[in-house]
């Protein structure tokens, strides 16, 4: 059941923190970032739960998408409060 | 540990996911198939001769047909070749999305009484009968068949290749579900992953479009979809009513201002109010991104907003492609029908993987019996029991009166009775081989009794069908009594033990 949480819950949050980051720090545009960004969120989760069925324990997993997570989370959070969203 | 979740991911989500391919299967003729399904249409003129569309008379008949409730929005769409009449789609206070159809003369073809069979397949397909909830189960199962697809080529990929065209019959059945399941399940990959990616797209998109708009714009939705150019012009009603007849007007110039883009209908929101807007819906009919849109305030002609056809926007791209692979209609009738044979081989791909755990799972004595058993049977009465419900309800259109009462609901409820009277009946105490066929036996009278009410009803035949040129009417039957016939032989080989 760990495995499932950290696989599938910790992919969810992956897919919604590496979107987020390309959508704020990729060259192509807002509307290019986000196009970008909204057609990886599904394989990032996939690989994500790949990746936590393949890893050797679940620490591991929880810990990689963990820290994964909160630097792009706070890669996003420093962006959008020191630059603000620009959606030219 | 991966073959865990691939088998485990594979079960989870079998019964979602054969509703969804067989009903997707024939949902992909959404449109197509409305001439064998409204006996009417027949009747009418080839599309070639039609008169250019008369609006405020086609407004007109709507709002006759409406008398006495408030019309807040009308969506008009209009004649093609496999549907010549003038549908429309009308919304207000009492009335949800209700549709209907006028013939060449503006005679009445359809009412809201009369629903279509493959409307119902739609729904399931996409929404699995369940509104909102069934919208993200949907997109939810799409993605763990993402998973479960990435996961199989991952655990087998090393020993796929040379063993990938073998079907080792003799060897045992297991290994020949096996290998029906590995020849069936590789090849179809890129149709899987697509059909897959697109549907879990579609369903789950507006989770992460909350998710963007919470984020980038303080939760204001409407904020995020204007940056990225998906906004709907809106405006407020005034109260003050107008009517429609300049929408004439702006039809032609609309016609003229893009002669390339074929205009196959429009919307109007704010109905009869000085700030109504209508919005026409455009093809180039070429390639995967050939959609355009524009809106216009009836009353001053300003045009709010306007996406061509030709317009190569990131967004409009994406949007275009997606919905143009999902559905296959970028092709025409042979992609459809590549579409189509994909869909049921996914089906089989499904199926097969169930048979192959299965007898992993008895062989080895892991499981639960009870279990086992109720995944045997469950499956086999609801794959069978889909396929006898969605050919009753293609014959109720034929069989059930048009002014009966409750049409619409009688049709539902013979679906739904149909589909779970007959998934309860694979408990019965037979062997599951008397089972198969004694449920593939009923299917294929299902699918006689669909091709039989369509004729009786219409004397439409199958060959009154083909020598008239009516080929959309001839290969809704045609499949009907191809589908006979693989019920029969099924029904046969599993009698005889050659399954």
């Amino acid at each position: 059941m760990n495995r499932i949480m950290a696989a599938f819950l910790g992919g969810f949050v992956l897919s919604v923190a590496l979107p987020l980051f390309m959508a704020l720090f990729l060259p192509f545009g807002f509307q290019g970032n986000i196009v970008a960004a909204i057609l990886l969120a599904l394989p990032v989760w996939t690989t994500a739960v790949i990746w936590g069925y393949t890893a050797a324990s679940v620490a591991k997993v929880w810990l990689g998408l963990g820290v994964s997570c909160t630097v792009l989370f706070a890669a996003s959070v420093a962006k959008i409060f020191v630059f603000g969203v620009s959606v030219v | 540990m991966m073959l865990d979740l691939h088998s485990w991911l594979g079960v989870a989500v079998t019964w979602v996911l054969l509703a969804i391919f067989i009903s997707g299967a024939f949902s992909l003729f959404h449109g197509k198939t409305n001439r064998w399904e409204l006996p009417e249409l027949v009747s009418q003129p080839e599309i070639s001769t039609w008169p250019a569309p008369d609006i405020p008379q086609l407004l007109a008949n709507v709002e006759r047909e409406f008398e006495g409730r408030e019309i807040t929005r009308v969506g008009l769409f209009f004649p093609t070749e496999h549907s010549p009449r003038y549908e429309a789609h009308v919304d207000g206070p009492t009335i949800i999305d209700e549709e209907i159809a006028f013939g060449i003369h503006g005679e009445l073809l359809s009412s809201p009484q009369i629903s279509q069979p493959i409307d119902i397949l739609f729904d399931l397909h996409w929404r699995l009968l369940m509104g909102n909830f069934g919208v993200y189960l949907a997109g939810f199962a799409a993605f763990l068949m993402m998973v479960g697809i990435v996961s199989g080529v991952v655990i087998h990929w090393r020993k796929l290749w040379p063993n990938l065209f073998f079907l080792r019959e003799a060897k045992s059945p297991r290994r020949y579900w096996l290998d029906v399941h590995n020849i069936l399940g590789v090849s179809g990959i890129p149709f899987q992953l697509m059909i897959a990616f697109t549907g879990a797209f579609f369903n789950l998109l507006f989770i992460y479009q909350v998710i963007f708009g919470l984020a980038l714009f303080q939760g204001d939705q409407e904020a995020l979809l204007a940056a990225v150019g998906l906004d709907r012009p809106a405006l407020e009603m005034t109260n003050a009513s107008f009517d429609h007849a300049g929408l004439s007007d702006i039809y032609q110039q609309q016609k003229q201002a893009y002669p390339h883009e074929h205009i196959h209908g429009f919307r109007i929101s704010n109905y009869g109010d000085e700030n109504a807007i209508v919005r026409f819906f455009t093809d180039d009919t070429e390639g995967l991104h050939s959609q355009g849109s524009y809106y216009i305030h009836i009353a001053s002609g300003e045009v709010l907003k306007a996406t061509s056809s030709d317009d190569k926007s990131p967004i409009k791209a994406m949007t275009d492609t997606i919905v143009g692979l999902h559905f296959g209609n970028y092709g025409g009738a042979l992609i459809l029908a590549a579409y189509f044979v994909l869909s049921l081989a996914t089906v089989v791909v499904i199926l097969s993987g169930v048979v192959v755990w299965l007898s992993k799972n008895e062989k080895s004595l892991r499981g639960t019996p009870w279990f086992n058993y109720l995944l045997r049977r469950t499956t086999l009465g609801f794959t069978l029991g889909l396929c006898v419900a969605s050919a009753l309800l293609m014959a109720s259109c034929h069989v059930l009166p048009l002014d009966i009462n409750n049409r619409v609901s009688i049709q539902k409820n013979v679906f739904l009775v149909s589909w779970l009277a007959l998934t309860f009946t694979a408990y019965l105490p037979f062997g599951h081989r008397a089972l198969i066929s004694g449920l593939s036996v009923v299917a294929a009278c299902a699918c006689l009794t669909a091709v039989l009410a369509h004729g009786f009803n219409t004397q439409h035949w199958l060959w009154w069908s083909a020598t008239n040129g009516y080929w959309d009417v001839f290969w809704v039957d045609m499949t009907a009594l191809m589908f006979a016939l693989v019920f029969v032989l099924l029904a046969k080989n599993m009698w005889f033990k050659r399954v």
